[in-house]
């Protein structure tokens, strides 16, 4: 099919360069990797929430066939006795209770799914066989899963060396909340859940693991976000030299988070295959990658809020308990405090707040970031908050939105609590873009005309603020971040001007390889075509720090332009030597070098690159080829904003939610293709709308997953979304290089309040004001019902 | 995900697969394998055999004969949703099979199949009862006919023996006008509860009328008192709004994580009083 | 998951209780049964195999009656673990006179399962069970009434 490729390519909605191939069977994911003679590890799971091991009898599965060796914690714990957390952060007195996480269980399962047992065979199903084989007896224990209940007293004790299962108590303050609370003309108090949920990429987690015993070297494709993280926990957590280990994580299909994690399942295959002497390939199944792999969000938020009788709102108080599951994996601890309690106040001018966060263990999956991270749990307490006042108030919670706006001449904008200063905005430019194309005034006289007529019909905003770019770096080891947030690009001009790109980055659905080709094309007057992005490979590509936190445009793109900005300040000099003019007498027009007072005079980057390779005529001082490299390191965040209108209409019968009209205005900056930012904005919209509607992880009070498959854990399906009507504002950010700002969590965070803040305005005169997550038609009918009798 | 052991064999006529049944203990049949694949890779059903009848063209295709409609049990859910035949035959059918996963799972799945699985979710039973369909069940003996009212023994049980075969389906095939409503449990897309309704009315009053429900209990039924109290009744909203509010008295409903059992009552009651008044325009 | 359920029986409760506790009946009637060792008093140690359908999985557990006041009560403390899942289980239950000479039993059954069956198919749990437990005391009340003739 003809795609245009123009030559300004930045702006364009060009087409995924990726898709062909990845939706013609042409892609390499890890599961794709097939080594000779590589056998398959699989895992022995828990039955149990909690429980003490009595004993494991590996001896019949050991027995079987084909069964290459079967492995307990005892086996394994001299390779690696514990999964590396990154973000070990807490900024209160009390110590961060890092509980140990064993790569198999040690003496105790703390979570339904946990692995016990690593069995390796020659194929898959001997192994599944073996798996059979191993017969565990288990003492089964009291389990926690709630997040209060586990640190209420007398609370099942999930580890000894966390009391009270509380791993850390996290606060920021700003301004003098209970004061302000005090002299509040209204105040609520208000408890939102907001539930756990699971990633469910369509590509499960996948690891292959191949150890030359001759030279040390292991090279690991794995299914990750951020191929150079691995390789450094990889070295931290085993000992083997960072410069041994080859990370190669290719196409990956989906990660939203979840595939940040460095985990056991792929360590162990590492352990195996150094054992063994052959690769070893592990590919979960879609149940046991919702028990294996890292589920998201898990809050219980408590909320005062105090505000005048307008609506102003003076003070908010929020106190949540988050869970990380049964162990802290990566990045856990840094998601509900720093992700979380840093943008407590939102797109508000709220200059006395207090967010206090209890990080607690329950006997559940250990939990991290998923899509959003932090930002949706701050952004949809505080847009339910705004509902709430306008409710107690009697104002339109339009006004009350404008009325505690930060206003767009407040820009650098400093946080009550001190730690993020917003970087550009202007929110009621987005706000009211929105209520333009929903022409709100006839929307609220349609709605009064329903309601007349009997039907429950609800118009539900969101406005939000996310930090995105992560970030600096000294900002994250401010945080307590075990790392640097900078990230890299290596541009490589081929003698013929034909570009290789190589970017620290990662794409996992984001489509890198065509938007990131767009930025290169831009910078050096290349065709889209002439650029490849490589991304992904340790070996092949400098250090960088992967994708999430939609710091991929912002940071991985600002080092792409920084590095094109090193390629044409060199080139320049090539130029001018070729065209003899001194380098100041020629300017880059377009896509060319050229002469000033004379355009038709000029040089390409493929004109520069060939003079640069051939050597032979470069102007003194100036070195052969035409490759440049740039680490990027933001001084600051970025700050992308924006207002999502959600009308939907319950059935009074039934409960069910029906979404009759959705709009999103976003505003991520500059935007590179905006095709590709639709494609962003639509996937978050039905992430976010799924959360609201229906995605829930359920345990019982076993600690047993009772939505441990699709069949009961109900991702949003193509035939169930509504039409999305999405525009965008550019508000560029002023200190990105490119005034990008980020777009890949915007629709997540604001959809989910969005869709709630409508259901519950639907309800309203039924005198219901809140039902917490997801809004399930049974929910809504009970409350329904209750309010009707 | 990977099943237990087990053999393998094709059939390629009834005989063949009878022959197959009586010879092998623990055999299963696999037709659509929409229901039974999955199973397997989890390990939650281990039979040391499989007989896969999809290769049996006898056991596939739709005609009228003598006013009804015959339909093999190995008929995909898209062949009966494409089917003009049906369309015209059988509304309520016609009307069901669309509603069924997605297109996908529909070119898979087979009719048969899904009655013989019996899945307390599944969408044909309801169908199956609401029209009083007579099941075919092939043996060592011949054949026997069943009706739908005496088929399904419980939770995922039938009358059919280990040893025998669901051939085809016989359906009425009037047109008698007929609607299949469903309440879809977000995560599996399957009926959290369904209502198949057919209808007649002549000149304002209600001729027959069969209602079933499928989802809300651990096997279909057909809501007896409901019928009765609406048979040769003048159609009017109160008479259905009556009807229906009893449609779930007495029953002991599923319940779930999505839907409690006194949520599947309510729907249940909502369902068919809707079903009712899209046939019967009241 | 509570399990509850009320099966009348044409005989009294003497002959009811002592058909619903002599080991050869629990063999008979319960459901799979494949093997039952007694291994203590009142405990027994029992394989089944068991469940609906093709979806059925074998279990070893233990088995033991306690609290038994003949004719009024008893509690059966089931704890059984197989490769689809486990179950931990106390039933009460109690026998009650009824008219003419008939018995009612009450069962009160409270049981915790878990395991990969009970993470994929819980919705099928609960009806398999109180289906189970009608297959038990369907196959007691034959017993029963059957030898009672």
């Amino acid at each position: 099919m003809a795609v245009a490729t123009p030559t300004r390519a930045f702006g364009a909605s060009i087409r995924r360069r990726e898709d062909p191939r990845l939706i013609t069977g042409r892609g390499k994911f890890t599961d794709d990797i097939h080594l000779a003679n590589a056998a398959t590890a699989m895992f022995v799971r828990s039955p149990h929430g909690h429980a003490r091991i009595v004993s494991i009898d590996t001896s019949a599965a050991s027995a079987h066939p084909g069964v290459l060796g079967v492995y307990t914690f005892e086996n394994v714990k001299g390779f690696i006795s514990g999964m590396p957390c990154a973000w070990p952060t807490t900024n209160t007195g009390d110590t961060l209770k890092l509980a140990t996480y064993p790569p198999l269980a040690d003496g105790k399962v703390r979570y339904f799914g946990e692995a016990v047992a690593l069995v390796v065979a020659v194929d898959p199903n001997t192994a599944a066989d073996a798996v059979d084989l191993v017969h565990v007896d288990y003492d089964p224990l009291p389990a926690v899963i709630n997040n209060e209940a586990a640190v209420a007293p007398g609370a099942p004790l999930i580890h000894d060396s966390a009391p009270g299962n509380q791993a850390f108590r996290w606060s920021l303050v700003g301004g003098d909340t209970n004061g302000a609370l005090a002299h509040a003309d209204v105040r609520i108090s208000q408890t939102l859940v907001n539930q756990r949920l699971i990633a469910t990429p369509l590509e499960t987690r996948c690891a292959v693991a191949d150890y030359n015993p001759a030279s040390g070297e292991v090279t690991v494709w794995v299914t990750s976000q951020n191929p150079h993280i691995h390789r450094l926990l990889i070295a931290l957590s085993t000992g083997i030299p960072e410069h041994k280990i080859r990370v190669i994580a290719g196409d990956v299909g989906g990660g939203f988070g979840a595939k940040i994690p460095y985990y056991a399942g792929e360590a162990l295959c590492i352990f195996a295959s150094k054992e063994l002497g052959v690769p070893v390939r592990w590919s979960e199944s879609r149940s046991e990658n919702y028990v294996a792999t890292a589920h998201g969000r898990d809050h219980i938020q408590h909320i005062e809020v105090g505000a005048t009788k307008e609506g102003k709102i003076t003070a908010l108080k929020v106190t949540a308990y988050a869970s990380l599951g049964a162990y802290p994996s990566t990045a856990a601890p840094g998601v509900p405090t720093w992700l979380f309690g840093c943008i407590i106040q939102g797109p508000y001018d709220i200059p006395n707040n207090e967010v206090h966060v209890i990080g607690v263990y329950t006997n559940t999956t250990p939990t991290d970031a998923y899509r959003g991270a932090g930002r949706p749990e701050a952004t949809y307490m505080l847009e339910r908050v705004i509902d709430l006042v306008a409710a107690k108030v009697g104002r339109d919670p339009v006004e009350v939105r404008r009325l505690n706006f930060v206003k767009k001449d407040q820009f650098p904008f400093k946080v009550a609590n001190g730690t993020l200063t917003y970087d550009s905005g202007d929110y009621e430019l987005a706000l009211d873009q929105a209520l333009h194309t929903v022409d709100y005034t006839h929307l609220r006289a349609w709605q009064e005309e329903q309601r007349a007529a009997g039907k429950l019909v609800g118009i539900g905003f969101s406005s939000y603020v996310e930090i995105c770019g992560l970030g600096p770096s000294s900002a994250a080891n401010a945080m307590g971040f075990a790392g640097g947030l900078y990230d890299s690009a290596t541009i490589r001009v081929h003698p013929t001007g034909k570009v290789t790109v190589f970017t620290g980055v990662h794409s996992h659905g984001q489509g890198h390889e065509t938007s990131f080709a767009q930025i290169v094309a831009r910078d050096l007057g290349l065709k889209v075509d002439d650029v490849d992005v490589i991304h992904g490979d340790t070996d092949k590509v400098q250090h960088g720090m992967g994708t999430y936190g939609s710091r991929s445009a912002a940071v991985g793109g600002g080092a792409l332009h920084m590095a094109g900005m090193k390629i044409r300040a060199k080139a320049q000099k090539i130029a001018a030597h070729l065209l003899e003019v001194a380098e100041e007498d020629i300017e880059w027009v377009d896509d060319a070098f050229r002469v000033k007072g004379s355009p038709d005079k000029a040089k390409t980057i493929p004109d520069c690159a060939f003079a640069a390779y051939m050597a032979g005529n470069l102007p003194a001082g100036v070195t052969p080829v035409l490759e440049e490299q740039h680490w990027y390191d933001p001084e600051n965040f970025v700050f992308p904003f924006g207002t999502h209108i959600c009308v939907v209409e319950v059935d009074r019968e039934t409960g069910e939610t029906h979404i009759k009209r959705y709009v999103a205005i976003d505003d991520c900056g500059e935007i590179i293709n905006p095709m590709l930012r639709d494609g962003q904005v639509h996937g978050g919209i039905a992430q976010g709308i799924a959360q609201a509607l229906w995605e829930e992880a359920v345990y019982d009070e076993n600690g047993q997953l009772l939505s441990g498959s699709l069949m009961d854990y109900a991702i949003p399906k193509a035939s169930v979304m509504p039409h999305l009507e999405l525009g965008h504002t550019v508000t560029p950010s002023p200190h990105n290089p490119l005034g990008v700002k980020g777009i890949g969590e915007a629709g997540t965070i604001a959809s989910t309040p969005a869709v709630v803040n409508a259901v519950m305005d639907a309800l309203s005169p039924l005198g219901i004001h809140h039902i917490d997550m997801p809004l399930r038609p049974a929910k809504v009918w009970a409350a329904i019902d209750a309010a009707s009798h | 995900m990977h099943p237990a052991p087990f053999a393998y064999k094709a059939a390629h006529s009834v005989e063949e697969a009878l022959e197959l049944l009586r010879s092998h203990e623990d055999a299963k049949i696999l037709a659509g394998g929409q229901s039974l694949i999955p199973a397997l890779k989890l390990r939650l059903t281990q039979p040391a055999m499989l007989i896969d009848i999809s290769k049996i063209s006898s056991l596939r295709g739709i005609r009228r004969e003598n006013g009804k409609l015959i339909i093999g049990s190995g008929t995909t859910h898209r062949e009966i949703e494409k089917s003009s035949l049906v369309a015209e035959a059988s509304p309520l059918l016609a009307s069901l099979a669309p509603q069924i996963g997605d297109v996908q799972v529909r070119h898979r799945g087979t009719f048969g199949g899904s009655l013989a699985h019996a899945d307390p979710a599944g969408d044909w039973p309801a169908a199956a009862l609401a029209v009083d369909a007579e099941l075919v069940i092939a043996g060592a003996h011949g054949t026997r006919t069943v009706h739908a009212s005496d088929f399904f023994t419980g939770m995922l049980s039938t009358v059919i023996n280990a040893d025998e075969l669901l051939t085809e389906i016989r359906v009425p095939g009037e047109g008698t006008p007929g609607i299949y409503l469903k309440h879809r449990n977000a995560a599996s897309g399957y009926a959290t509860v369904g209502v198949a309704v057919t209808a007649t009315h002549n000149h304002g009053r209600i001729g027959t009328v069969s209602i079933a429900v499928t989802g809300a209990t651990p096997v279909a039924f057909r809501a007896s008192a409901a019928e009765h109290a609406l048979t040769g009744h003048a159609v009017s909203a109160h008479l259905l709004d009556e009807a229906a509010s009893h449609a779930a008295d007495g029953l002991e409903c599923l319940s779930d994580i999505h839907a409690p059992a006194a949520y599947r009552a309510q729907l249940v009651k909502v369902m068919v009083r809707r079903a009712l008044g899209k046939l019967l325009h009241a | 998951m509570r399990i509850d359920g009320t099966f009348s029986f044409n005989a009294n409760r003497e002959k009811v209780w002592d058909v619903l506790l002599d080991p050869e009946a629990l063999k008979a009637c319960i459901p799979g049964c494949q093997s039952m060792t007694l291994t203590g008093e009142n405990t027994y140690v029992i394989t089944l195999t068991v469940g609906i359908a093709q979806f059925k999985g074998t279990y070893d557990g233990n088995v033991s009656i306690q609290d038994a006041h003949r004719p009024d009560q008893y509690e059966i403390h089931v704890d059984g673990k197989g490769r689809p899942g486990w179950v931990r289980g106390v039933g009460k239950i109690r026998l009650v006179d009824a008219a003419n000479g008939t018995t009612t039993v009450e069962v009160e059954g409270d049981a915790t399962i878990g395991g990969p069956v009970f993470s994929i198919g819980s919705r099928f749990v609960p009806p398999a069970a109180k289906l189970l437990m009608g297959q038990f005391f369907n196959a007691m009340k034959k017993r029963v009434e059957g030898s009672a003739s």
